[in-house]
């Protein structure tokens, strides 16, 4: 019993290609591709593939739509995207898909595809290597973010020390020639970003993380 | 001889009516000889986008198919069991490309047997299959365009016939396809055969007839080459029926065409007979005979009829004899009602007559008698039928005439309507310009219209920048990435095909520079294009437009955003990520910084965004390049009613301050 693959791509060269890349595998068979959404959701209604192979950027519905319908209608059908982007925010998107197990490049190797659609067939995950490093990445990024928020700006600092020299908001906005609601707008990040609601709980704060003097 | 000149005349006539039409939309569509039926068909060769589903099943329903399609003219009955299996093997499948071929074939078994009602029914029933198949929707909604021509024919329908024709046409041409064209004029050719109006018949075959030359289609132009030659013999035109047919004969020889080539060769038979040249009218039916298989009576009769016909005039009246049996033979216990089998009996009458066999000649000239009435019934309510639909398709056009004249009449009324609002408009944009002149009238009032004309130009410029930059990351994305992906799955294929490629420094280096051509691609695509992102999340967007820039530069950019800005304008947040990437790439190339603080901050009555850099900073005086970087940004800035602030000095790196107001 071989693998039956569908492809979903909207550019028939690329879905050719897969096909003549997967010719020789005696184990897995294409059996159909769709060069868009609607094509594709009524081929899968009559032939139903173990693995599809699916694209994000197509004329009309886009993969991530398409995904979310397979998902919801054809718990059976294994979905990995193969795709020419590998920005994080695809990647994030087309992952939270139940039923999309595995996210390729199109440069990805016969070998590999071929693992890809193994592994995906028999319930497991597969990323790309360069995929996966870069959800890494983006992981570190997105901790480090958090970390950066206690950051203040220039401006921000100007007025923190403003607000420690005990000057009301309007004293602010004429020493800085600022308007009062631009003012106020940097109090609020400041607050914000210190986590703090009251004047005197700030004061005591940004002098704990040393970020004025007295 | 007057007798046999009558004769042969008669049953030229005889396949050009009430065989000719259906022979010809057999042919084309169900004997599978001709590349449209060949498509249609052989449902394996399927166009690009398309694979073939290489389950046996479907292999198996293809096989039903094409045997079904072969049998249809000579046994039916077969035909008719045969595509009832592969239909129901195709919804058990289910496949809608098979379904629709099987019940377009039944619906022919039906149409063929006269009950036309059904053949309409069963079509009906294919339509959504067709028009939904699987992997040919597009030439089988061709198809079965063509199908629904078939009933309509049959019926006496010309009109409806060649309404859907045209259908199949206009489809046809639509998506470029040569086979099917060919087959809507060869098939409208026929119908107005039919419809004895010969010179629009001889218009389309002919069209057809450029066109399969153009590649060529020896197939086609065989059966297009015949029907023209139906067209000119009922024009009486004899000289060009004759090349027609001679054409007719080679193309058939040429392509193998065994069919149209039968065809071909009994009415070049029939033509020498009606000119009184038996010995070339033997040459031609013998050279059939030869390759007409046994089982195909029907064939055999009109050949054995013809050489009993040619013997007959080359006074050989035993040879005569002897073939007329043998055409006897073909059709005995057979139901074969037509002109052939009329003029038949009469024949072997006349030939039982010159032997001295009087009982024999009795015999058949009672058969034919009885036959030839019972046939002029039949063929005079076919002549009313044929003059009613003529009527018909004369009130349809009169119709049509007079639809376009009320047509033009209601143009006519709604321009002088138009003139009428056009003028009034006018002159109350007039009164008013001048209303608005006198209250604009002043220095200040003009100021503030060149600045707003300024503002809608640039407004403009950056829309127009937008789409354009949009529409160069879609064609690199979609089109050149695409090629280069295709590239790179060629070059896998080329590795599976030789072992030692992969060792080829020269193949590696390719694909590896394909590689980084579609990574660079990837990128600039990406910036060009970042609405998909800013649709979903602009903090989302910026937080990951920065970390890749991060990665692709030697910097740390840390990223601080807070409120919300889901309710901001789509224009307004692509503007904010364009704003950020231009200050950042101004960063990269000017102020060489190893650190890059980005916050954006909404609260419920501002927007701002602060980007500050540990860089080389500037003399905000003096035009330096990160100076006149800021410039670009600073078009935008206005037309989003906002404000820059700028805070930086030489050796102080920079911090630069823009705020926009939510009132508006």
């Amino acid at each position: 019993m071989s693998i039956k693959i569908a492809i979903a791509d909207d550019h028939s060269l690329i879905a050719e290609g897969i096909k003549n890349m997967l010719r020789y595998s005696s184990d897995m068979e294409v059996i159909a591709s769709y060069p868009n959404g609607a094509t594709l959701l009524a081929g899968i209604s009559l032939i139903r593939p173990d693995v599809l192979l699916l694209d994000i950027a197509m004329p009309g519905r886009q993969g991530d739509e398409l995904a979310a319908i397979i998902s919801e209608q054809y718990p059976e059908i294994k979905m990995i995207v193969l795709t020419s982007t590998d920005n994080i925010f695809h990647i994030r998107n087309m992952l939270q898909y139940k039923n999309v197990a595995g996210y390729l490049l199109k440069d990805t190797g016969k070998e590999t595809l071929e693992d890809a659609i193994k592994i995906v067939y028999h319930g497991g995950q597969y990323l790309g290597t360069a995929i996966a490093r870069r959800i890494r990445e983006d992981e570190e990024n997105l901790q480090r973010q958090k970390e950066a928020g206690r950051l203040l700006t220039k401006r921000e600092k100007e007025i923190l020390q403003l607000i420690i020299d005990n000057h009301t908001s309007a004293e602010i906005a004429e020493i800085l020639h600022l308007s009062r609601r631009t003012v106020e707008h940097h109090r609020e990040s400041i607050f914000s970003k210190l986590d703090v609601k009251k004047t005197s709980a700030l004061v005591k704060k940004a002098l704990e993380l040393n970020l004025v003097q007295r | 001889m007057s007798g046999a000149v009558h004769l042969s005349f008669f049953s030229l006539r005889i396949r050009l009516f009430s065989r000719g039409v259906i022979y010809a939309i057999w042919s084309m569509i169900i004997s599978g000889s001709p590349a449209s039926a060949q498509q249609f068909h052989n449902l394996t060769m399927l166009p690009e986008h398309f694979f073939s589903i290489a389950s046996e099943d479907t292999a198996y329903v293809h096989k039903l198919l094409g045997s079904a399609g072969y049998y249809l003219p000579l046994h039916s009955d077969s035909a008719l069991f045969l595509y009832e299996q592969a239909k129901q093997l195709s919804f058990r499948i289910p496949y809608p490309d098979g379904i629709c071929v099987a019940l377009n074939g039944i619906s022919r078994f039906y149409a063929d047997r006269g009950d036309q009602t059904k053949a309409l029914a069963y079509l009906r029933e294919a339509e959504v299959y067709c028009k939904n198949a699987f992997f040919r929707a597009r030439s089988l909604t061709v198809s079965w365009y063509q199908s629904m021509a078939i009933p309509h024919t049959y019926s006496g329908r010309n009109d409806s016939a060649v309404w859907y024709l045209y259908r199949s046409l206009e489809f046809a041409r639509s998506l470029k396809d040569t086979a099917s064209m060919l087959a809507a004029y060869n098939l409208l050719g026929t119908v107005w055969i039919h419809n004895k109006d010969l010179n629009n018949a001889i218009r389309y075959l002919e069209k057809g007839e450029q066109l399969a030359l153009q590649k060529p289609y020896t197939d086609d132009l065989a059966l297009i080459s015949n029907n023209l030659a139906i067209a000119y013999g009922n024009l009486g035109d004899s000289t060009r029926m004759l090349h027609s047919l001679q054409r007719a004969a080679t193309y058939a020889r040429i392509s193998g065409n065994k069919r149209q080539q039968q065809k071909a060769l009994l009415n070049l038979a029939d033509y020498y007979l009606k000119g009184q040249q038996p010995a070339e009218a033997l040459r031609h039916l013998q050279e059939g005979l030869s390759f007409t298989k046994e089982e195909n009576h029907t064939l055999r009769f009109e050949f054995y009829y013809g050489l009993s016909n040619a013997w007959h005039q080359l006074g050989h009246f035993r040879k005569a004899r002897t073939y007329g049996l043998a055409a006897e033979a073909c059709i005995s216990g057979k139901q074969l009602h037509t002109f052939s089998k009329a003029y038949f009996f009469e024949e072997q009458a006349r030939i039982c007559d010159a032997l001295g066999d009087r009982a024999g000649a009795y015999h058949y000239q009672k058969l034919y008698t009885a036959l030839s009435d019972s046939l002029n019934r039949t063929s005079r309510k076919g002549e009313i039928d044929r003059l009613e639909t003529m009527y018909r398709l004369a009130e349809h056009e009169k119709e049509i005439a007079h639809k376009e004249k009320e047509l033009l009449f209601n143009a006519a009324k709604i321009r002088n309507r138009n003139i009428w609002i056009i003028t009034i408009s006018i002159g109350a944009l007039g009164i008013t310009a001048f209303l608005f002149g006198l209250y604009r009238n002043s220095r200040r009032r003009m100021l503030l219209l060149r600045q707003q004309k300024e503002i809608d130009e640039l407004k403009a410029m950056i829309s127009g920048e937008e789409k354009e930059r949009n529409r160069i990351a879609i064609d690199l994305h979609d089109h050149v990435g695409g090629l280069l992906s295709a590239a790179f799955y060629n070059l896998e294929r080329i590795k599976e095909e030789n072992n030692d490629m992969e060792h080829s420094h020269a193949f590696r280096k390719i694909k590896s520079l394909i590689g980084e051509v579609q990574y660079e691609i990837r990128n600039t695509a990406h910036n060009l294009m970042p609405d998909i992102l800013i649709h979903h999340s602009l903090p989302e967007a910026v937080r990951i437009y920065c970390a890749d820039m991060e990665r692709d530069a030697a910097l740390r950019i840390d990223v601080q955003i807070q409120g919300q800005f889901d309710n901001l304008h789509q224009d307004f947040q692509l503007s904010l990520y364009r704003i950020i990437q231009e200050l950042v790439q101004n960063i990269l190339k000017h102020a060489e910084a190893t650190h890059v603080y980005v916050q954006l901050h909404a609260s419920s009555t501002l927007v701002s965004l602060t980007v500050e850099d540990n860089g080389k900073g500037f003399d905000p005086e003096q035009a330096t390049t990160q100076g006149r970087g800021l410039l670009n940004i600073q078009g935008r800035i206005t037309i989003m009613n906002g404000r820059l602030s700028l805070d930086t000095n030489p050796g102080k790196g920079t911090s630069i301050y823009i705020e926009f107001d939510l009132n508006d």
